[in-house]
């Protein structure tokens, strides 16, 4: 009991660090940047350049609740409400930055990455154009094929040394190619270490609660390339290990059914999804948004590869074959899956996949419609119902 | 043939495009298909086969209902209706891009669905101003040309491709003379012909359609410009094609004096250069590209853009055909109607979906914008 609230504490203190160390940057007179979370990190971690990602602190003000207003204001000032609502917890953030509970500095420039989605570069141009400071872009454009080439590598590769030149100019730090190793030896260490605390709900019963993962993964969001990072993930794996030693899982409640749950985490409703889970004695094991913080590589080649990678930027034969590959090895008897409103890169192949994973598995899928951050578009009698009837049918 | 007469048979072949398909077929023509944007059309010309626009119809969406949650745009959701439907059977491949989340899924989705027309994809880098994404490009495009050789069954030699730029360029520019042209003319080309001559061109071979427009420029050579008092404006968007909302453009007196529509003048904006190798030219074309929402940076931002087009054409103000659910139009919203704003160009907001016919919401907004703009 005591390891896991260390562990839980850890990760949580690391991840307040990174947003204090961020303030205190910025105060001091540093340069600040904002990255979408699926840049390349080890070029910041490499650079020590000092960078939050507005997609994590969106997502955390969700989970506070605080983000209704905010994404208010963003329509208030011309955005449409069908945008993506980490953009309009953002923009709404950036225009009028109020009494929230998380705050981020303003940034002095912008890394951004095209592999989580178009939306994130309109997002990003715009506030480059309002801030007038610089958007460094790597592009690694959606893969129709199932395998990364090597002319999509060469491009890949070419805008990764180009990104680096421009963030010399631009921050006067200087990258080193040794430096560039070792972070990719510990971020690679962190992937691993992710992937394995992610692995561990493999186990009947699962060590822990898979909504735990959601909270957790910030730390694989903002500092996945530092040691600190990695070393409280270890702990974290010894705690679970534990557990699996002495049969003893975190979550409390008895784990009847095995849920793979689909789809971006609906932040505002995390708590209610986590009390449902537990009244219906069901277990997140698998999640493909978290998995996606899970990068492994051995080489500056198979690091560009594995970005190419992440859920949004594969094809639909490879998004499937992700999904079923984690039933199969958490063993999963049903899967949840969030119909986020504002994601529809993601949103847009969910029926059909989910189709396929029911046509392929046997098992059941239940959807719900939700949201990433904007509460209005859960409906907690929408989800109540639907969860009830997956229970349901999972009971037979 | 009078001018009337004229736009008459630009009007047939826009309102049933399926007629076009078949007479392409009949004629043993194999016929490829182009979602939007930026397909490159010219490889497919230049292997003998004709590159036919698919941008959506106005239609009832049911069966594409299984794929797309119902925030997909219109025309992404009406595409795929079409072929789950049958009714673009006939069509030897389409060529869907990723310019847009929504696009990456359009491609998904038609692979699993429409299985009969191959999905032939079209990526396109949004890193344009460096060289290895122009290259990236030049790669893609070779694996399109090869994909077109394979469906023909012909060889695509440079001097095809030569060939099928000189006749797209002359495309361009004989479009671009004509938007100049309805802009003299709004009494004899009201908003609704002005885009049965554009939509046209997307269901007809290019040299056809550059010989009609000619001959219609033409057939306007000794006709007075008739006075005209009503209201000009700019235009922008995506698409604004349907017939019952720009009848009401003209029942208010709106003269389209430029157009900044995807659909429309955006194709026609840049040039392919006649020089060097066809491939990498139509690379540079795709990286010359400025002022689309589906881009990132450009030379010229788009706000800007239209800012220098209604002072240019002396315009009276802005009208934006916002496609519904289109994410990329809705992030350069605000930032076009600031630079427009700070510049004191009325702009009027309409939105537009492939699925609706009625537009008596926009009527009372149009009507009052132009009513404003008279004063």
């Amino acid at each position: 009991m005591e390891k896991r609230i260390k562990a839980h504490t850890v990760i949580n203190q690391l991840v307040q660090d990174h947003y204090c160390r961020a303030l205190s940057a910025k105060k001091n007179g540093e340069m600040v940047g904002w990255c979408t979370s699926n840049f390349p990190q080890e070029i910041i971690e490499t650079m020590g350049l000092t960078v939050v990602y507005p997609e994590n602190h969106s997502a955390t003000l969700a989970a506070r609740q605080e983000a209704l207003p905010l994404c208010g204001h963003a329509e208030a000032i011309g955005y449409s409400n069908d945008i993506c609502s980490y953009a309009k917890v953002n923009l709404g953030y950036l225009d009028q930055v109020g009494d929230q509970s998380l705050h981020i500095p303003l940034p002095d420039y912008l890394l951004c990455c095209s592999n989580i989605c178009n939306q994130l570069m309109k997002w990003y141009e715009n506030i480059a154009q309002e801030l007038h400071i610089p958007m460094i872009f790597i592009d690694i454009p959606f893969n129709t094929d199932y395998e990364t080439d090597n002319i999509r590598l060469q491009y890949i590769k070419t805008q990764f040394y180009d990104a680096i030149k421009e963030l010399e100019k631009i921050t006067g730090k200087v990258f080193n190619e040794d430096k560039l190793k070792q972070v990719m030896r510990i971020s690679n260490e962190v992937g691993k270490a992710w992937n394995r605390i992610s692995d561990y709900a493999c186990h009947q019963p699962s060590p822990f609660s898979g909504t735990d993962l959601f909270v957790y993964m910030g730390a694989a969001v903002c500092i996945r390339g530092r040691e600190e990072t990695r070393d409280a993930f270890y702990v974290l794996l010894e705690e679970l290990e534990e557990a699996v030693r002495v049969n003893k899982s975190k979550c409390r409640y008895d784990q009847k059914y095995r849920i793979l749950y689909e789809g971006i985490c609906c932040w505002p409703a995390l708590l209610r999804i986590a009390t449902s889970m537990a009244l219906y004695g069901m277990n997140i094991v698998g999640a493909i948004y978290t998995n996606a913080y899970g990068i492994e590589y051995n080489s500056l080649d198979e690091m560009i590869k594995a970005y190419t990678c992440v859920p949004n930027a594969v094809n639909f034969e490879k998004a499937l074959d992700m999904r079923l590959a984690e039933i199969d090895k958490k063993h999963c008897d049903g899967a949840l899956v969030h119909m986020s409103r504002s994601c529809k890169v993601w949103s847009g192949i969910l029926y059909e996949l989910t189709r396929k994973i029911e046509e392929k598995t046997g098992t059941p899928t239940i959807f719900f419609d939700g949201d990433q951050a904007d509460p209005q578009n859960f409906s907690e009698a929408q989800y109540d119902t639907r969860i009830q009837g997956f229970y349901e049918v999972m009971k037979g | 043939m009078h001018c009337e007469e004229r736009m008459e048979k630009f009007k047939a072949i826009a309102t049933n495009p399926r007629k076009q398909l078949d007479y392409y077929l009949s004629q043993g023509k194999k016929v490829i298909g182009c979602f939007p944007l930026y397909t490159p059309d010219e490889i497919v010309y230049a292997s003998g086969m004709i590159p036919f626009g698919i941008w959506g119809a106005e239609c009832k969406v049911s069966k594409a209902k299984r794929y797309y949650p119902a925030y997909i745009c219109g025309i992404l959701q009406t595409n795929l209706e079409l072929g789950l439907q049958g009714a673009l059977d006939g069509l030897s491949g389409v060529l869907i891009t990723v310019l847009c989340d929504s696009l990456k899924c359009a491609g998904q989705n038609w692979e699993l669905g429409v299985p009969q027309i191959e999905m032939i994809p079209v990526i396109h880098p949004q890193n344009r101003q460096s060289e290895a994404g122009k290259q990236f490009l030049v790669a893609q495009y070779q694996k399109i040309l090869c994909k077109m050789e394979e469906i023909s069954g012909e060889k695509i030699k440079a001097e095809d491709l030569r060939a099928a730029i000189k006749i797209y360029n002359a495309h361009r520019s004989v479009m671009r003379e004509f938007a100049e042209l309805a802009s003299v003319y709004p009494k004899d080309i009201s908003a609704k012909y002005r885009n049965y001559v554009i939509k046209s061109g997307y269901f007809m071979d290019k040299a056809e359609h550059v010989k009609l427009v000619r001959e219609l420029i033409i057939s306007f050579k000794d006709i007075p410009a008739k006075k005209f008092k009503g209201v000009r404006v700019v235009t922008t968007g995506i698409i604004a094609d349907s017939e019952n909302l720009l009848e009401i453009l003209n029942e208010n007196r709106i003269c389209i004096v430029a157009d900044e529509i995807a659909h429309e003048s955006r194709q026609f904006r840049v040039d392919v250069s006649e020089e060097g190798e066809p491939l990498e030219s139509l690379a540079s074309q795709f990286c010359d590209m400025y002022g689309c929402s589906t881009l990132i940076g450009g030379k010229i931002r788009r706000g800007e853009y239209i800012k220098k087009l209604v002072q240019k054409n002396n315009a009276d103000g802005v009208i934006v055909f916002m496609t519904k659910f289109c994410d990329p139009e809705e992030y350069d919203y605000p930032m076009i109607k600031k630079t427009l704003d700070e510049a004191g160009i009325p702009t009027l907001l309409i939105e537009v979906d492939k699925q609706v016919r009625n537009y008596e919401q926009a009527r009372t907004s149009i009507q009052t914008f132009a009513e404003i703009l008279r004063q």
